[in-house]
This record gives C-alpha cells, sequence and structure tokens, in this order.
C-alpha cells in the first residue's frame, strides 16, 4: 500500500505530537523541520505556541499567512528575523523571560550518549588533528542544549556515518559527560530519523527505540547503527499522519516548501 | 565625528594583521563591497571573527588573507538546502591556518564585554562541551562571588580592530537606518574602528537605528552585499552564492 505522506512528514508529526501549549519553539539554521513541527502543533493542539527566531529571511518557502503566527498573518513569506544576539537577552533559564523552552539540535555525528558534532570527523588512520571532513562548527548549540527546557535532536540520515559510538568532538554533550558532570536527569528529549524515533530516558543513559516507522525492522535500524540500542520489551510502530495532520499539513505548508528543505537526502 | 571615504580609502584604513569582523549574517546584508575593496588593496594578513557569515569568510580564506579564523560557524542555508564553505573546509583541512572556535555566544558575550569596558562578562553555559577545552579554549569557569562558591563560565572582552558593515541607509553624520537588525550595534560598540557601507547616503536619518557615533567612516556602495541580500533592496543571489562557496551539500 502506498503511503500518502512522506518520511519528512511523519518526522515533522512525531515532534509536533510532543510539544505543548506552553512552548516556546526556537528553531536555527537547517531546522525547518522545527518550524513545521511547531507550526502544525500551533494549529492542531497548541494553539499558544510560541515560535521564535525564524532566520527565514534568508530562504524563500512561501509558507500559508494562516499558519503563521497571528501577528505575521498578512506576512506572505515567514520573514520573522530576529537579532542573532537577541537569544542571549532573556536566555538563561533562571532569567525573568524565557526566549524558547525548545530546540532543535542536529550534527554530523550523533553518539549512543546523545552528544552531537558539528564540528568535524577526524581522520582515524592520521594524526587526530587532521580532518576528514571539517563540519560548519556548532554555531550555538551548545548553550541552547542549556538554555532550553527541552531540546530534540534530529537527522535525515540514519547510518553508520552518522550514528556512531562516540563523536569525535562533542559540540552537545551526551549523558556520559552530563552525568559526570552531576546532571542525571538532563538529555535530548527524542531523537527522530527516517527510521524511528529514539530516546534517553533509561538507566544507561544510551539510546533507546521508542518506535520504528513503518515498515523498518529492529534488524535494519541496528544494522544503520554503529553502536548496540536499547531495546524495549515490545517496539511500537510509529503512528502515521492523521487525516487531521495531514490536512493540517497542506495548509500550514501548501507548496511542501518546509519539507523539501530538510528532506532532500531523503528517498521517499 | 564621522568622515565620508570612498573604496580606494578602504585598503589604507586597514593595516596588515587587523582583527576585522563583519556585519552581516548568512545571506544577510554581507560586506562583500567592503571586503572585495580590501582584497584589492595591497597583499597582507589579517584575523577575523566570523559570526554565521561564511560569505566574507570565504572571500578572504580564498583571497589567502586571513592568518587566523576565530569562528562559529561556516555554512550557508539555501532554498535547495544547505551549503558548506569549500573554502573554509580547504583552510581547515589543508593548510595551516590558525584558527579558533567556539560557541556563537561566547563571541557575543566578548564583543559586549568589549564594548562595555568589562575585563571579563558571564558567558551562557556550555558545560560538557568540548569548546571548553584544549584547542578551543576561551571560555573559563569563574567563581560567582554572589551566589555561594558556584561557578559560570566567563569570556575576555573581545574586540576586533575593524568592523566592516552594510546597511541600507546612511546619513552623513554617520546615522544608520537598519530595517533588519543583526548584531550590528555590538559589533560597532566593540571594534575601535568602524567602516560602514550602504546602498544610499541620505542628506539626514531622523530616527537612527544605530546612532553616527558609533561610526568612523561611511560610504555608498550600490548593491554592496550582493550577491548576499540586502532587506528592502534586493534579496540573496542563490546561484552566485553556491558558485562563491562551491560546497557540498
Amino acid at each position: 500500500m502506498s503511503k500518502n505522506y512522506s518520511t519528512a512528514q511523519l518526522m515533522t508529526c512525531v515532534i509536533a505530537r510532543d510539544l505543548s501549549d506552553s512552548d516556546r519553539v526556537a528553531f536555527g539554521l537547517h531546522a525547518g523541520i522545527g518550524l513545521g513541527a511547531a507550526l502544525l502543533a500551533q494549529k492542531l493542539h497548541a494553539p499558544h505556541l510560541q515560535i521564535r527566531h525564524g532566520l527565514h529571511e534568508s530562504l524563500k518557502p512561501a509558507l500559508s499567512p494562516s499558519a503563521w503566527t497571528a501577528e505575521k498573518r498578512t506576512e506572505s513569506r515567514v520573514s520573522y528575523f530576529e537579532s542573532h544576539d537577541e537569544m542571549l537577552l532573556w536566555g538563561n533559564p533562571t532569567g525573568s523571560q524565557t526566549f524558547s523552552s525548545v530546540f532543535f539540535i542536529s550534527g554530523l555525528q550523533i553518539d549512543r550518549y546523545g552528544a552531537t558534532n558539528l564540528v568535524g570527523i577526524r581522520n582515524q588512520a592520521s594524526k587526530p588533528h587532521i580532518w576528514l571532513v571539517r563540519g560548519p562548527g556548532s554555531i550555538g548549540t551548545p548553550s541552547a542544549a542549556w538554555f532550553c527546557a527541552k531540546y530534540y535532536l534530529f537527522s535525515f540520515c540514519h547510518d553508520l556515518r552518522t550514528f556512531v559510538p562516540k563523536v569525535d568532538v562533542v559540540s552537545v554533550p551526551g549523558t556520559d559527560r552530563l552525568r559526570a558532570l552531576g546532571y542525571p536527569k538532563k538529555f535530548p528529549r527524542l531523537c527522530i530519523t527516517p527510521l524511528g524515533v529514539f530516546g534517553w530516558d533509561n538507566a544507561e543513559g544510551t539510546m533507546k527505540i521508542i518506535s520504528l516507522h513503518p515498515g523498518v525492522t529492529i534488524d535494519e535500524v541496528q544494522e544503520r547503527t554503529g553502536f548496540e540500542l536499547v531495546r524495549p520489551d515490545r517496539v511500537r510502530t510509529t503512528e502515521i499522519p492523521s487525516s487531521a495532520e495531514q490536512k493540517a499539513l497542506k495548509e500550514i505548508d501548501p507548496k511542501g516548501e518546509i519539507f523539501k528543505l530538510d528532506s532532500t537526502m531523503l528517498r521517499d | 565625528m564621522t568622515t565620508i571615504i570612498t573604496l580606494k580609502d578602504i585598503a589604507d584604513l586597514i593595516p596588515a594583521g587587523s582583527r576585522l569582523i563583519c556585519g552581516g549574517f548568512q545571506a544577510n546584508r554581507a560586506p562583500v563591497g567592503l571586503v572585495q575593496a580590501l582584497l584589492d588593496g595591497p597583499p597582507g594578513q589579517f584575523a577575523l571573527t566570523a559570526l554565521p557569515n561564511p560569505v566574507p569568510t570565504d572571500m578572504l580564506l580564498r583571497g589567502d588573507r586571513l592568518s587566523l579564523l576565530d569562528t562559529s560557524f561556516n555554512g550557508l542555508e539555501l532554498s535547495d538546502g544547505f551549503h558548506s564553505s569549500a573554502g573554509f573546509r580547504h583552510a581547515i583541512e589543508c593548510t595551516n591556518i590558525g584558527w579558533k572556535e567556539s560557541d556563537v555566544y561566547e563571541i557575543i558575550q566578548g564583543m559586549r564585554a568589549a564594548a562595555m569596558g568589562l575585563p571579563f562578562i558571564p558567558a551562557p553555559e556550555i558545560a560538557g562541551s568540548q569548546y571548553t577545552e584544549s584547542q578551543y579554549h576561551r571560555i573559563h569557569r569563574v567563581v560567582d562571588p554572589f551566589h555561594g562558591g558556584e561557578s559560570v563560565f566567563a569570556v575576555p572582552p573581545l574586540n576586533p580592530d575593524v568592523a566592516l558593515l552594510h546597511v541600507q541607509k546612511a546619513d552623513r553624520n554617520g546615522n544608520l537606518w537598519i530595517e533588519d537588525p543583526l548584531y550590528d550595534e555590538i559589533i560597532l560598540q566593540a571594534s575601535r574602528l568602524t567602516i560602514v557601507s550602504c546602498e544610499e547616503l541620505v542628506d539626514s536619518i531622523d530616527r537612527p537605528t544605530i546612532s553616527g557615533l558609533f561610526v568612523d567612516h561611511v560610504l555608498a556602495i550600490k548593491n554592496g552585499a550582493a550577491p548576499t541580500g540586502c532587506r528592502g533592496y534586493y534579496g540573496p543571489d542563490e546561484k552566485r552564492l553556491q558558485e562563491i562557496l562551491g560546497g557540498t551539500r
């Protein structure tokens, strides 16, 4: 039976379902999936959810005006552009205001502990300081992971090169470092990939299967992960987009612009 | 007092060895015209502190005009996806360029400290990140004197020698009108010398976004941000940006 949704849309729905009405969602570069999820959640069950730091001035998705925040309903483009240092004015969780409670983070590598690496992949056959692939840099992800009450990891690649036992360079720390620092309860909220949904809320603090997308087997996901995944007693299947979600997705992104941006690596 | 200059003056104003910072963010308002004027001047190398502003960074790297790059992020998100910067990757992977790297907010806070004349300033928490270690090291833990001995991260002031900025409008007193303020004010306040180009040089701006008090030199460069965009005047030229960056996705 053919799907009437894309993998990117499924991933977006997973995140949207987890967002709540009181969330303030910020998203940065190359995280259109976060924007899509926030808009979807706003439309379906979280009307007071706020979206910050759009950064879409540099992009050209023509999102439906009705999808955007109340202040920008007349805009034909997402152009909510905020000063890059705005996050610091009220980013600290102990501050009077809260910039955001939710952020989205990805990486060249993600490891079993939920650490991310946006710095680069080392050439292991050579000296440690030689790069096989120099990444773009971590931008504000190390601090955003601390600013925000929860952060989601996502990757449009689920393969051995991305999901590694230990990242080459730590941009955002994983549970190993966080526990050593005295933060046993701090870890990514979820990790969403084209194969499934994963989490770290377990005794081991290593990546655990929460659900696998329809058609994905445990063997397949394990073959494409560079470390042993923690398996639940019963592996759930990720719920496919409902008719309400599909309708809302069409409304917030009639031209499929958001999902096209992020999902160029997916083959649906 | 702000002086009006021409492109020919740029290279003379910026001696080799200067630490630069450029305004702009991603595909917006990079001071391309000013950077090109610098590249067209006499040879010499500079240090660059770079916020997520890949175009000027790549221009200077490809022109072999950087001895030190202090950065947080290099790459560009365009409508067809993310493009890494080939110049940046080549410089780091294949050359001996000096480089430092940090969370972007360390750089912002460092400039804030410089602007405020502080010896250091608390910085956002990044415990556990490798940016607190070894070659990445800029940030230190200091004891919070007010809250029972807890420690916080702190960074030293970051004083660029020269800020290069492109804006929509400026007047003859250096007052600036910026439709889409980014971190422009901070980089001007932190830097010792500030040079601003504008799409339009007008007689007077009554309600400036940034006061001319922070602007040393101003000049008009039409399309001075191209191929990045300048809001209200032109959008980014994505095809040209892809050619400049020449990176892989």
